[in-house]
C-alpha cells in the first residue's frame, strides 16, 4: 500500500467527543460524494485531522475493477480510465471486486510530479521507453484527497487541485508524457486560519465548510482527555470497545446511500434556495447545488423521503458561509439571524399561498 | 488516451447568452482570434466552453493543462525514438495537435509567464518553431484560442489578453426562476448524464447545423467601404491600440452576418461586434490607461459615441443591484451622484488593483497620474521573447523606469480612483504601491523566478546544471543522449538503454512565485496622534495591506512609540490580522525613530537568513522627527546611521512622509535619500481623497 495514505490504528469516530457540525459534514460526505468535501477551520488541537483520518473506517466496501489503480467503477461507464476502456473495448470483462473508499492525504511538501504524476524514471533508464508513472491524484480518484494545513499549500499546486478538480479528470502534458486519466475525489481539507487565507477559487471548491473550537465545558474537556489515554494506552481495547456504535453507524451511513436516490424534494424547497442565494448574494451557483444536494443527504441520513425546510436551513450552516460576497479584507460572515430570518418569512409566506406540488427526484 | 466523461450540452445552460455568443462566432470565423471569457466562479464558464465541441463535428477541444512543460506545448527530440532506432524525430506538442482545433486554457491568468509567452507568440504567428538538442522543426498552429478566468486570482498578461478576439463578462444570474431551473437542470445531468445528454440532442443537433452553415456562409460575407469606416470610427472612440482592434471587429461582424444568414454586414452587427471585441482594448481618453489589471472591466457603453446601449431593462435591474449592493455596505452611498459611471464599474468586485478601471474619479487623478500612462506603452510592445527574465509579474516597470530615472522623486501608485467602502478609515481613493517602488522590490531582491533547491515550485524547462545538479531533468538528460550521434553500445550488463555521459546532465529550472515580505514600520508618536491625521495613516496602510493582498505578499508590522519599538505582528499571510493589529493600536509619546528602524533592520536580516528567497520590502510611515536617542548621541542622526545601514543591506525602503503643516522640516525626506529609498508625502494623496467627490 501506498505511504500517502492514511492506515494504522486509528482512533474511532464515534469516540470523538463533541464537534457535531464536524462530525455531521464528514459523514454526508461520506453518504454522497458528489457534496464537492469539506473545509475545516480551527485552531490547533481541535481533533480535525483526527476526525479525518478517522473517516475512512466508516466508509462502505463499494465496488471497483480489479486491479484497476483508479479503483474504476465497473458499472460507469462514463468515468472508466483509458486502460479499462480499452478492456472493454477488445472485448474483456472487467473483473469487480469490492474496495473500501480511502483517505488520500496531500502533503504541503508534495512536489509537483507527485501530484499530477510524472514519467517512470525506472522504466525510462532501462528500457529507453516512456510510461506514465502515476500520481496522488491518480490514487484520489473516487477516494477523499485529504489536505492537512491546506492554507499552506504552495499557489502552484493549487493551481493543478484546481485543474483536476474542476473536470474530474487530470490531464498530464510535462517531461514528455502525455497522458489524462480520472481523478474525481471528495476534498478535505483543514487549516487554521490563523495561519493565513484560502484563495477564493479553492475555497470555493469546498462544497461544506465548518468552524470548529475547542470544548469549553469541563465536563467534556476531562472526557476528550480521558479517551485519549485510554487509546493512548491500550488501542485495540478501546477501538474494540468502540466497535458496535461504528458498525451502528456504518449501517446508517449504507443504509442513507442507498435511500438517497429516493429522496425527493419539492417546488417549494427549489424556491427557497433560489431566494436565499439570491437574497444572500452569493457568488456564482455552486452555492445553490450544494444547498440543495447537501439537503437531500441530510434528509436521507436521517431517513426521510422528502426534503424538509428544516433541511435546507441546516445546509445553508454548511454550505454557506464561505460563499458569501466578500471583499478581501472582510470575513464573509453568515449572518445567521439574517437567513434565519428569510426562511421564517418565506414559510409564513408560503403557508398563505397552496404550496404547488411537484417532485423531482435527485441523486448525488 | 484521454479520459472521456459526458459533458453538460451546450443548450442545456441557462442564460449567460453573450457567452454563448461569442463562442459561436469565434468558431464560425476563426480569423477572430478565440474568446476569453471572465466572470465569478461557478458561472458555467468551463460548462460552455467544453460544450463547444460537441456542436463540431470536426473539431476538437485540445486542453492546455496548468502544469504543461515547454518541451510538450511546443513538442520536442522523441527520445524513445532515438534510443530505439538511434535516429533523431520531432515529438510533437500540444501546439501541432491544436492545429485546426480549439485550444482551451482553463484559470488562462495563472499560466505561468514562459508558457503564456509561448502561447501568445504561436497565436500571433500560426507558427511553432522549435529549435532545440539538434532539431529543427517548423509547423503551422493555426487554432481558436478559448481562455476562462476568475479576475479575484490576478490578472492576464497584457501580452496573451492582447491575442483574445472577443472578451466576454460572466456574472451569475439574479432571477430566481432562471436559478431554479439552473439547479434542476444539473442535477438532472448529474442523476443521469445521458440521458440528459439524449433529451438535449434535438437541440444540439439544431445548433450544429446552424453554426455549420454559418461556417459555410462565412466566405460569402462582403465587406463595404462604409463597414470599414464605421469600424475605424468605432475603434477611436473606444480609444484602441493599434490596427488589430479594426481587424477582429470586422471578423466578428462578418461572423454575425454569416451567423445571421445574410451577405451583408449591418450596423447592427458592427456594434453587436464591439461590445464583444473591444471591452479589452479600449483605453480611456484621459489616462490612456486600459483596462488589463481589471479583467477588462468597462464597457463599450461608457463611451456614448456608441450606438447601442444595453437592454435598458437590464441596465436598470443592474444599477439596482449595484446600488443595493453598496448601499448596504455603505451608508452614505445614498448621495451617490446618478452618472456615476465610476460607482457602477469601479466599484464592481472591488479587487480589481485600482489601474486603469478609474472611472469616476479619474479626471482628477490624470495630472497625477504616472502610472496608468505607463501601462499603455509597455502594452503596445510587442510580444517579449520566451525567455526574458524580467518583466512579466510587472509588465509596467519598464515604463516607469523610463519616466522617472531618481531614486526620490515622489511617485504615486494610488491614482486610480477607486472607491473604497466598508472599514470607516477607507478613502475614496485608493493607495497602491508606485511601480517604481514595485520595481525595486522586483530588482534588488530575489526575482520571482529562481532556481529552486528544493524540488519546490513549477517546472518551467530543463537546462545546463550550474554548479552541481540537485533537480535533475530525466526526459531532458536522455533527449541530450539519445540526441548525441553516439556510438551503439551493447545494453548487456549495463542495465540502461541509453548511455548518459556528463554533459548531458540537465536539471530543471523551476519557477516559484514568490511574493513579497513587506514590513510596515509605523509612526504612532504623538506627532500622529491627532485623530483624524492618524485615521489618514492607517487608511493609506489598509490599501497598501489590500495592495499587498493581491500580489501574495507576506506582511510584517512593527510601531514606535514613547521609548521603543515593537513587532506587532510577526511575518504573516493573513492581511486580515494585520489589519485587526493596526486598528487597535494606541498612539502618542515621543518618537523614537532610531529604535523602529534598528528593530526593522535586525528582523528584516534574521528573515532573511531564514530564508533565502525573501524578497523584503520596508515601508516607513512618519515625519521622520526622531527624539528618542538610542545611544545617547542625537536621535536624528542615528536615524540616518542607521537608514544608511538598511540601504546597504540591499533592502528597499519606501518612507510615506506624514509631515504636514506650514513648517517643514523635510526630514523624512533626509531619511529617504539614507535609505537610497522611495519617498511619498501623504499629504498627496489626502489631497486628491480630498478632491474626490465623496471625501
Amino acid at each position: 500500500m501506498n505511504a500517502m495514505e492514511i492506515q494504522g490504528r486509528a482512533y474511532p469516530f464515534t469516540a470523538l467527543v463533541g464537534q457535531e457540525r464536524m462530525k455531521q459534514a464528514l459523514i454526508l460526505n461520506g453518504i454522497n460524494p458528489g457534496l464537492g468535501g469539506v473545509l475545516i477551520r480551527g485552531e490547533k488541537g481541535t481533533a480535525k485531522s483526527t476526525a479525518v483520518r478517522a473517516l475512512a473506517d466508516l466508509l462502505p466496501a463499494r465496488n471497483q475493477v480489479k486491479g484497476c489503480l483508479y479503483a474504476c467503477d465497473p458499472l460507469d461507464m462514463a468515468h472508466l480510465c483509458a486502460a479499462c476502456r480499452e478492456r472493454l473495448a477488445a472485448g474483456e470483462t472487467l473483473v469487480t471486486e469490492s474496495g473500501k473508499m480511502r483517505v488520500i492525504e496531500l502533503p504541503v511538501s508534495a512536489t509537483e510530479d507527485r501530484v499530477v504524476g510524472t514519467l517512470d524514471i525506472e522504466q525510462a533508464l532501462k528500457t529507453g521507453t516512456k510510461k506514465f508513472e502515476a500520481g496522488i491524484l491518480a490514487q484520489a480518484n473516487r477516494n477523499i484527497l485529504y489536505v492537512d494545513e491546506v492554507n499552506l499549500l504552495e499557489d502552484h499546486l493549487v493551481d493543478l487541485l484546481l485543474d483536476a478538480a474542476a473536470m474530474g479528470v487530470n490531464t498530464v502534458e510535462r517531461e514528455g508524457v502525455s497522458f489524462s486519466h480520472p481523478a474525481r475525489f471528495v476534498l478535505v481539507g483543514t487549516m487554521n486560519p490563523e495561519e493565513g487565507d484560502l484563495r477564493p477559487q479553492l475555497l470555493d471548491r469546498f462544497g461544506l465548510v465548518v468552524d470548529v473550537i475547542g470544548e469549553r465545558d469541563p465536563v467534556l474537556r476531562m472526557e476528550v482527555v480521558r479517551r485519549r489515554l485510554e487509546f493512548e494506552q491500550d488501542p485495540e481495547a478501546f477501538q474494540v470497545r468502540y466497535a458496535p456504535e461504528q458498525e451502528k453507524l456504518r449501517r446508517r451511513i449504507r443504509a442513507a446511500q442507498e435511500f438517497l436516490p429516493y429522496v425527493r424534494w419539492n417546488e417549494q424547497i427549489l424556491e427557497l434556495v433560489a431566494r436565499l442565494a439570491i437574497h444572500l448574494e452569493v457568488d456564482g451557483h455552486r452555492a445553490d447545488l450544494s444547498l440543495v444536494k447537501t439537503a437531500v443527504t441530510l434528509a436521507a441520513y436521517e431517513g426521510r423521503a422528502s426534503v424538509s425546510v428544516q433541511d435546507v436551513l441546516t445546509a445553508a450552516k454548511l454550505a454557506l458561509p464561505h460563499r458569501m460576497r466578500r471583499r478581501p479584507f472582510e470575513e464573509g460572515v453568515l449572518e445567521w439571524a439574517e437567513v434565519e430570518k428569510f426562511v421564517r418569512q418565506f414559510t409564513e409566506a408560503a403557508e398563505e399561498r397552496p404550496a404547488q406540488q411537484g417532485s423531482v427526484q435527485v441523486s448525488g | 488516451m484521454k479520459a472521456r466523461s459526458p459533458i453538460f450540452p451546450f443548450p442545456a445552460v441557462t442564460g449567460q447568452e453573450s457567452v454563448k455568443k461569442a463562442l459561436i462566432l469565434g468558431v464560425i470565423n476563426p480569423a477572430i482570434g478565440g474568446v476569453l471569457i471572465s466572470g465569478e466562479k461557478g458561472t458555467a464558464k468551463s460548462t460552455l466552453v467544453r460544450g463547444l465541441a460537441a456542436l463540431l463535428p470536426d473539431r476538437e477541444v485540445v486542453d492546455l493543462p496548468l502544469n504543461i512543460s515547454a518541451d510538450r506545448l511546443v513538442g520536442s527530440l522523441d527520445f524513445e525514438y532515438a534510443i530505439a532506432s538511434g535516429q533523431r524525430r520531432f515529438e510533437p506538442g500540444l501546439l501541432q495537435r491544436a492545429d485546426g482545433q480549439i485550444l482551451y486554457v482553463d484559470e488562462v491568468n495563472l499560466l505561468n509567464e514562459p508558457i503564456a509567452n509561448i502561447l501568445a507568440q504561436a497565436a500571433a504567428s500560426g507558427m511553432n518553431v522549435v529549435e532545440q538538442e539538434g532539431i529543427s522543426f517548423l509547423h503551422p498552429t493555426r487554432f481558436v484560442l478559448v481562455g476562462t478566468m476568475n479576475p479575484e486570482e490576478g490578472a492576464l498578461r497584457p501580452q496573451l489578453l492582447e491575442r483574445f478576439g472577443l472578451f466576454v463578462e460572466v456574472d451569475g444570474c439574479r432571477e430566481a426562476e432562471e436559478r431554479k431551473e439552473i439547479i434542476r437542470r444539473y442535477l438532472a445531468f448529474e442523476a443521469d448524464p445521458q440521458a440528459c445528454v439524449r433529451k438535449w440532442k434535438p437541440s444540439m443537433e439544431e445548433l450544429s447545423r446552424r453554426v455549420q452553415e454559418a461556417r459555410t456562409h462565412l466566405v460569402q460575407v462582403e465587406v463595404t467601404e462604409d463597414n470599414l469606416k464605421l469600424a475605424v470610427d468605432l475603434t477611436a472612440a473606444g480609444h484602441c491600440a493599434g490596427n488589430r482592434a479594426e481587424l477582429v471587429l470586422i471578423e466578428a461582424a462578418r461572423a454575425l452576418a454569416a451567423w445571421g444568414g445574410r451577405t451583408l454586414i449591418t450596423l447592427k452587427d458592427l456594434q453587436e461586434a464591439a461590445h464583444l471585441a473591444l471591452p479589452h482594448r479600449m483605453r480611456t481618453a484621459e489616462t490612456g490607461a486600459q483596462g488589463t489589471e481589471t479583467g477588462a472591466q468597462q464597457r463599450p457603453e461608457d463611451h456614448q459615441d456608441f450606438g447601442q446601449k444595453k437592454h435598458p431593462e437590464e441596465r436598470k435591474r443592474a444599477e439596482q443591484r449595484n446600488r443595493e449592493h453598496r448601499q448596504a455596505d455603505d451608508p452614505s452611498a445614498g448621495e451617490e451622484p446618478e452618472d456615476g459611471v465610476g460607482a457602477k464599474y469601479g466599484t464592481k468586485d472591488g479587487k480589481s488593483s485600482g489601474e486603469g478601471s478609474g472611472n469616476g474619479q479619474r479626471s482628477k487623478a490624470a495630472p497625477e497620474d504616472n502610472e496608468s500612462s505607463e501601462g499603455s506603452l509597455a502594452e503596445t510592445g510587442s510580444v517579449p521573447s520566451s525567455d526574458e527574465g524580467e518583466g512579466g509579474a510587472d509588465d509596467r516597470s519598464e515604463g516607469s523606469e523610463r519616466q522617472g530615472r531618481s531614486a526620490v522623486q515622489p511617485t504615486w501608485g494610488g491614482t486610480a480612483a477607486e472607491r473604497i467602502e466598508g472599514a470607516e478609515e477607507r478613502f475614496a481613493i485608493r493607495f497602491t504601491f508606485p511601480p517604481l517602488v514595485r520595481k525595486a522590490r522586483k530588482g534588488s531582491g530575489k526575482r520571482s523566478r529562481t532556481r529552486s533547491q528544493t524540488g519546490q515550485g513549477r517546472f518551467v524547462r530543463a537546462a545546463r546544471p550550474q554548479g552541481k545538479a540537485r533537480d535533475i531533468a530525466l526526459v531532458a538528460i536522455l533527449r541530450a543522449a539519445a540526441s548525441r550521434p553516439q556510438e551503439r553500445f551493447s545494453r548487456e550488463g549495463t542495465g540502461s538503454a541509453v548511455k548518459v555521459l556528463p554533459e548531458d546532465l540537465r536539471e530543471k529550472v523551476r519557477e516559484k512565485r514568490i511574493g513579497h515580505t513587506i514590513l510596515f514600520l509605523v509612526d504612532l508618536s504623538g506627532s500622529m496622534g491627532v485623530e483624524r491625521r492618524i485615521k489618514v495613516v492607517k487608511g493609506a496602510i489598509f490599501s497598501l495591506l489590500e495592495d499587498a493582498y493581491q500580489k501574495r505578499d507576506k506582511v510584517a508590522l512593527i510601531a514606535f512609540r514613547g521609548n521603543s519599538a515593537e513587532l506587532i505582528l510577526g511575518i504573516t499571510r493573513s492581511v486580515e490580522r494585520a489589519r485587526k493589529k493596526l486598528q487597535v493600536l494606541p498612539t502618542g509619546g515621543k518618537t523614537p525613530l532610531a529604535q523602529g528602524l534598528s528593530l526593522s533592520y535586525e528582523f528584516l536580516q534574521a528573515a532573511r537568513a531564514q530564508d533565502a528567497d525573501l524578497a523584503p520590502l520596508l515601508v516607513i510611515i512618519s515625519d521622520g522627527r526622531a527624539n528618542v536617542s538610542l545611544h545617547g548621541t542625537d536621535p536624528a542622526e542615528e536615524a540616518l546611521a542607521i537608514a544608511g545601514r538598511i540601504g546597504q543591506a540591499g533592502i528597499p525602503a519606501w518612507v510615506i512622509d506624514s509631515e504636514q503643516g506650514f513648517i517643514r522640516l523635510g526630514l523624512a525626506l533626509k531619511l529617504a535619500r539614507s535609505l537610497g529609498g522611495q519617498y511619498s508625502r501623504l499629504e498627496d494623496w489626502e489631497r486628491m481623497v480630498a478632491m474626490s467627490p465623496k471625501a
